[in-house]
């Protein structure tokens, strides 16, 4: 069984295309070798990453669906990477004059990257029979979680487009401590016991 | 996408999910808010649950459903409440009131 393999065709294109761009700048610029030697790095740990997660399904299905993400998160580090390294070989050989562009572009890169995380938090959900708490408060905690993070990588994506370099960094920032703080409160309210909770080792709603 | 789709396309399922979002409910509770048979109750969650956006699971004879919908899924449920078939409008009202009236027709002709 390959797990999502349209998505490790695109890591796996991704990180080559990112060692093919380390190598041309390393070419372009070789005066800063040990910059290009961190990325290249990268690439290499990526590529071991996607390598055990295509061959670990083979072995063992039971954490498939965590080595599904590996993919993904390699096409998006890959891309977090990559436009940069791209950019900066443009303007090695005089293509882009925009010094910036590599940053916004990173920041909208990251703001999407949240989207996709905060959209699939509510499914995330454990198996209802072995929630801790009521699962209705859970569920509600995880919807308010995906929105705020869907919400927060939004709002810096469009910050990055639109601020300029300065105001969208101080932006993000604000974003981040704002989703982490809900998650954070959220999270010690959901700890703490409701004054009608269930008795305890009632893990399904009243009524069922 | 295209059975996410279908799933929120008819008014049951939307009040359905509408229901979980306050909570895990099961199949009894809620088929209590609704004036038709279990059969059609089963086949409205089993298309629910083909369009990933609830899950259920079983708890000695009864069948607990929740909500999985992802942010998108959810706004898209929020879309088709605001822009859609809503329970009490005055327009539903309305088409209802026509089904009836032809069903009507149709049955003493």
């Amino acid at each position: 069984m390959v797990p999502n393999s349209v998505m490790f065709r695109a890591a796996s294109a991704l990180t080559v295309a990112g060692i093919v761009l380390v190598v041309a700048n390393w070419y372009a610029r070789p005066e800063a070798a040990l910059a290009w030697m961190a990325p290249l790095a990268m690439f290499a740990v990526m590529s071991a990453a996607l390598r055990l997660s295509w061959r670990a399904p083979r072995r063992s299905t039971g954490n498939a669906t965590a080595l599904r993400g590996i993919p993904t998160a390699v096409v998006f580090a890959a891309l977090m990477m990559g436009i940069p390294l791209a950019l900066s070989l443009a303007r090695s050989y005089g293509v882009v004059d925009d010094i910036d562009l590599g940053r916004r572009s990173t920041g909208v890169l990251i703001g999407a990257f949240l989207v996709m995380l905060g959209n699939v938090m509510p499914k995330n959900l454990p198996p209802l029979s072995s929630m801790r708490d009521d699962a209705a408060r859970q569920q509600a905690f995880q919807r308010l979680l995906g929105w705020a993070w869907v919400l927060c990588g939004l709002a810096s994506a469009i910050t990055w487009l639109a601020l300029s370099i300065d105001s969208a960094e101080v932006a993000t920032t604000m974003l981040m401590v704002i989703a982490m703080a809900i998650t954070i409160v959220q999270l010690v309210r959901l700890r703490k016991p409701r004054k009608n909770q269930p008795a305890a080792g009632l893990k399904y709603p009243p009524g069922v | 996408m295209n059975k996410v789709f279908k799933a929120l396309s008819d008014p049951t399922r939307r009040r359905v999910l509408q229901l979980l979002r306050e909570r895990p409910l099961s199949a009894g509770e809620l088929s209590d808010h609704f004036p038709v048979s279990k059969p059609t109750m089963s086949a409205h969650f089993a298309v629910l649950q083909e369009a990933g956006l609830i899950e259920s699971e079983k708890s000695g004879r009864t069948i607990v459903y929740r909500l999985v919908m992802s942010v998108l899924e959810d706004a898209l449920l929020g879309f088709a409440e605001t822009f859609g078939w809503r329970p009490d409008s005055k327009r539903t009202r309305r088409v209802r009131d026509v089904k009836a009236a032809k069903t009507l027709a149709k049955g003493q002709a």
